[in-house]
């Protein structure tokens, strides 16, 4: 067995540059004329992603039906609205910060690193294949069947988006695992594109080029990736609903088609694990309690939300009832049951022993890069406009939110603590990383502003 | 001051990220050759097993799964837990299954090197992966 063919390759370029490109002009379609080009194609493979699993899971065969005519219907609406533009690359500057060329390097050594990972382990880690690979093969072999022998999967009841798009990627080029892992890796390095556009469209570039440092630095966001579990697709979801709710409240607050697409993210975090779905119930009470500053605004804010988790939502609900599969957290778990856990203290003391243990180990790195992007905020001066926008505010809380949520999980659990935290609790603290890192970022001032 | 306690900071984090790209290099290069990776080894085993049912048009449905062990009636080792989690998704759609003795096929597992003495004379061999993968057809008592 070997890795993938020219003829293999091909195709599975071609399955990428449609899903960029969907998702490309759905958010230039969608989002104001003012967005950033730059922003829409950083957020285009999550968006994309998220389209494509949905056209996949709705249509099962789309590739030369369905995906090209949204693809073309699309770019035609695109093109109406803004004519076809080519680009004046006269008055473009290309001269680029010498770091830049630094971070140039460490991006292709760590892609290549990461594709060599997938070379090496073609059906992922443990999750990769027991979980994610297992259904997407169920979902690709069984046909019609998959509803009922997926039961027979270890978590049955997990979402489908990650197995969707490697059966999509898989009907495009054949099956080959390979292909599998790669798309992975791309979208895990969509996420660290999403965080430089947007800190660069925020902070500038030089902020952004350290919070990219600093990710791909993360050895465990790659090796997850690579490994093709869903833990690094969430963080990309995640990351990417907050990067567009912070955008909107701090550049674009009357101009609710970014909210829209950040509420298809969130749709998709639902879609790609169960913690989504906390992430959703967390983002979604947020964005309600912002009703209560400006109510008029914040009804349209909420309704574009809305528009946007509506569909994955309702996937995400369907595709649970159809399966029926129950969770082995909350399965057959009563008042009884869980209310020694609750009043057990010891428990709370275990979880945040290994919480201290775990913030600085849980990236795999050798040198935990915590304090020092902790002083670079200290350091470069915070920037109290910003910290004090709903936006900002709002995404802090949704994270606090969240992770009080994977607290209270471990509290309430019925399997042994010590074996789910030591399990779990690395990729928890992932999902939550480079928006970490974002809001960190966001909270600092600009060169301009600190000369001012 | 701040100024050059910033510089000093952005230092640390460039070589810091620097440090931690290494760490995963380090990791992947620690692994072993593709072809020594334990799906890799068992999709290997289980093409020649696969062709062979689909020859007896058994595309989908249970397929039993017996070791040395299980047919001595002992219980399972963890090595044996892991071939049967990593085999069950090597023979999607079909369904691998443990402890069912009305399975038409039987997969055995003797990979471990442990010959198995008491083979049931109702398991007639189908096709052997010749490393120890070893299909059966389950005869029906008449």
């Amino acid at each position: 067995m070997t890795g993938p063919s020219a003829a293999e390759f091909y195709p599975f370029c071609l399955a990428v540059i449609v899903l960029v490109l969907m998702g490309f002009f759905l958010m230039r379609l969608v989002c104001p004329r003012e967005f950033p080009a730059s922003m829409a194609w950083a957020f285009a493979p999550a968006v994309g992603a998220g389209v494509c699993a949905l056209i996949d899971f709705l249509f099962r065969r789309p590739m030369v039906t369905v995906e090209p005519l949204v693809l073309g219907l699309l770019a035609a609406i695109w093109i109406v609205r803004n004519g076809i533009r080519v680009p004046d690359l006269k008055t473009t500057t290309w001269r680029v910060p010498a770091y830049f060329v630094l971070i140039g390097v460490l991006l292709g050594f760590t892609f290549s690193q990461s594709i060599q990972y997938v070379t090496n382990q073609p059906y992922g880690g443990w999750d990769g294949f027991a979980i994610w690979n297992s259904h997407a093969r169920i979902l690709i072999r069984d046909g019609l069947h998959w509803a009922s022998h997926i039961l027979n999967s270890f978590h049955p009841d997990y979402p489908l988006l990650v197995p969707l798009l490697n059966v999509r990627i898989w009907r495009y080029a054949g099956e080959v695992p390979d292909l599998g892992g790669w798309w992975a890796v791309l979208l895990a390095f969509s996420g660290v594109g999403i965080l430089c556009a947007v800190l660069a469209e925020l902070r500038g570039s030089t902020m952004a080029a350290l919070m990219v440092l600093v990710l791909i630095g993360t050895p465990e966001f790659l090796t997850s990736a690579a490994s093709q579990e869903a833990d690094a697709p969430l963080a990309v979801f995640i990351l990417a609903a907050l990067a567009l709710i912070v955008f909107h409240f701090e550049r674009m607050p009357n101009r609710p088609g970014v909210i829209a697409v950040a509420g298809f993210m969130v749709g998709c975090a639902a879609w790609t694990k169960n913690e989504g779905m906390l992430f959703l119930v967390a983002t979604s009470t947020i964005l309600m309690l912002t009703m209560l500053w400006q109510p008029a605004v914040a009804l349209k804010r909420l309704g574009a939300y809305i528009a946007g988790l509506i569909v994955p939502l309702a996937v995400v609900i369907f595709v649970k009832s159809r399966i029926g599969a129950e969770n082995d957290i909350f399965a057959g778990q009563h008042y009884e049951q869980i209310m020694p856990r609750v009043m057990n203290l010891d428990r709370y003391r275990m979880i945040a022993d290994y919480l201290v243990h775990k913030i600085w180990t849980f990236g795999a790195w050798s040198f935990a890069p915590i304090i020092p992007v902790l002083a670079l905020v200290l350091f470069t001066g915070i920037h109290r406009q910003a910290v004090r926008t709903p936006g900002w505010i709002g995404s802090v809380a949704i994270l606090v939110l969240v992770a009080c949520g994977y607290f209270a999980i471990y509290v309430i659990t019925p399997l042994d603590l010590k074996w789910h935290i030591e399990t779990s609790m690395e990729r928890l603290l992932l999902h939550l990383w480079p928006s970490a890192l974002m809001l960190a970022a966001v909270a600092t001032r600009t060169n301009v502003q600190r000369a001012v | 001051v701040r100024s050059i306690l910033r510089n000093i900071t952005i230092i640390i984090i460039i070589v810091g990220a620097i440090w931690n790209v290494w760490t995963l290099a380090a990791e992947v290069s620690s692994f072993g050759p593709r072809q020594s990776n334990d799906i890799v080894v068992w999709e290997n085993r289980f093409v020649k097993l696969r062709n062979a049912l689909f020859r007896e048009k058994h595309t989908e449905g249970k397929i039993g799964y017996e070791t040395a062990r299980s047919l001595g009636g002992k219980p399972p080792t963890r090595d044996d837990d892991v071939h049967w989690a990593e085999l069950r998704f090597v023979a999607i759609p079909m369904l691998l299954v443990r402890n069912d003795p009305d399975t038409a096929y039987v997969l055995g597992d003797f990979t471990d090197g442990v010959t198995p003495q008491n083979i049931p004379e109702n398991l007639i061999k189908v096709e052997d992966s010749g490393d120890g993968l070893v299909l059966f057809k389950r005869k029906v008592a008449e």
